[in-house]
């Protein structure tokens, strides 16, 4: 049953056609800075990133907002979008339950998250080798560590956005809330970072990208990973308990 | 004030996300104004504080909202206030209740375009008492405060002529995510036409004037030439989307 239900949640992904113009767009994101970067060679801001630094700061531009609100986005159309249209409830009329239904949703969002995550990867390391050749290996082993790093904070986040949109009544709110949070959530990482990061497993999307020339040292890793695991577990129970009272 | 218009100001005014935000910018500009000074966040943010701080602080905290983050919030409330009520059917309602559609659609772009304005105010505000509370007197130099308050005046034009085209894309898509989707495009454009050097597509492009105005002219004073030229296009910016607007939800097949 709950491949069944797995199948049709990516049927009804793959017609969403922003999916495809979000490809579309990282694409542009990531030419445009490709392009900024080996123009800007003197200018250490964007110089800085040329070369074997330049997947860095693909994946920094894509989790810093867009990526993001994006993912916010899917699990919106994907849960509040279908509560507002009456289409949520649909399959609990053919005696899937609410489990099922929910961990369907779920693994389909974390798997629109890999894939978006993967291609712009792949596409910020393309643009690189295209620009700056094999210099784009240089510091692959720092990256390749970022990015498999960075898997955790994003299963997490996704498991927040359920939480977010099962609470959330329409589109419009669920994008509200999650551009407030993550601003809340920026704010607070760049002044409160040290305290942050006991707590709050956002921070280490920031941590595990480098932002701002944060280093990634052991105790990061280690803290960062318990924080994001201890989070998704209370995630898990928060969405288990909001399903079972929910009234649909 | 027409009933329908103070309808809809209503309710905006109930929407409790707007004032969730204006409290999370009240934080965020607190701290910007008591922690940024620290030697540690001068150094990790790149900022020069001789230079952001006192009479220039409601300047440099301007372009925290004028610009993405303020057009996001706002294409995901005006969603909410035409998108989502279309898809409720509640969009017609007072065209059942004797109301004209041009009627009904001017309550609603006046609506919208006083609480983009009421938003800048509120920012303005926010960012004159934290600096006020750092800094006390020090931030009144009044040539400085006159510039920033012209500069306050001209995002507030700005933030009108976005909320028109956000209007008119409403009514264009009628959904939600198309209206998002272009509102992103139009802010990774605005910023890809501010960065290259393309003089005729920069001279027509809205958004270029702020940028030149936020970023260019951060602390200075805006040449008046660019100042007049601006506003016009702007207002015919403006002028376009509402007639636009008003075309459309003439058409309009509820």
């Amino acid at each position: 049953m709950i491949n069944r239900l797995i199948q049709i949640q990516f049927a009804r992904l793959k017609r969403q056609k922003i999916l495809y113009l979000f490809f579309v767009v990282m694409t542009g994101i990531i030419i445009s800075n490709g392009i900024q970067c080996a123009g800007g060679l003197d200018d250490h801001g964007m110089g800085y990133y040329a070369g074997g630094k330049f997947p860095t700061m693909c994946m920094q531009s894509y989790i810093d907002i867009v990526g993001t609100l994006f993912l916010g986005f899917i699990s919106a159309v994907l849960i509040c979008g279908e509560k507002a249209s009456g289409m949520f409830a649909q399959p609990l009329l053919n005696g899937v339950s609410k489990k099922q239904l929910l961990t369907a949703k779920t693994v389909s969002i974390f798997t629109v998250a890999l894939v978006c995550f993967l291609f712009v990867a792949a596409a910020s390391i393309g643009t690189g080798f295209f620009l700056w050749g094999t210099h784009i290996f240089d510091q692959a082993q720092d990256y390749l560590l970022q990015m498999l790093l960075l898997l955790f904070p994003q299963t997490t986040m996704v498991l927040f956005f359920v939480l977010l949109a099962l609470y959330m009544s329409n589109i419009s709110g669920m994008m509200c809330a999650s551009l407030i949070i993550l601003l809340v959530n920026n704010l607070f990482s760049q002044f409160f970072g040290r305290y942050l990061s006991f707590v709050d497993f956002m921070y280490y999307l920031y941590a595990f990208s480098g932002y701002n020339g944060m280093e990634v040292t052991e105790k990061v890793i280690v803290s960062g990973i318990t924080v994001n695991i201890v989070t998704g577990i209370i995630l898990v129970y928060g969405i288990r308990r909001r399903a079972k009272n929910m009234i649909i | 004030m027409e009933p329908l218009t103070r309808l809809y100001r209503k309710e905006i005014g109930r929407q409790k996300l707007i004032y969730i935000f204006f409290a999370c910018f009240f934080t965020a500009s607190f701290f910007y104004a008591f922690l940024i000074s620290t030697p540690q966040m001068e150094e990790m943010l790149n900022i020069n504080m001789g230079m952001v701080g006192r009479k220039n602080f409601p300047e440099f905290m301007m372009r925290f909202y004028v610009g993405t983050v303020g057009i996001l919030f706002h294409v995901f409330l005006l969603t909410l206030f035409i998108c989502e009520e279309d898809r409720n059917k509640m969009f017609y309602q007072p065209l059942l209740h004797g109301a004209s559609r041009s009627g009904m659609i001017r309550s609603k772009v006046s609506a919208a375009v006083l609480m983009s304005m009421i938003f800048v105010f509120l920012t303005a505000v926010i960012n004159y008492l934290t600096a006020f509370m750092r800094w006390g007197c020090e931030i009144f130099e009044w040539s400085a405060v006159i510039r920033t308050v012209i500069k306050y005046l001209l995002s507030g034009l700005y933030m009108a002529v976005i909320t028109l085209g956000i209007i008119a894309l409403c009514i264009y898509t009628r959904s939600t995510w198309k209206t998002i989707f272009f509102v992103v495009v139009y802010l990774l454009v605005d910023q890809f036409v501010y960065g290259v050097d393309i003089a005729f597509l920069q001279k027509i492009w809205v958004g270029y004037y702020l940028n030149r105005w936020t970023f260019t002219y951060e602390y200075q004073k805006v040449p008046p030439g660019e100042l007049l030229t601006g506003i016009f296009v702007m207002a015919l910016y403006g002028i376009a989307f509402f007639w636009l607007s008003l075309i459309r939800t003439q058409k309009i097949d509820f």
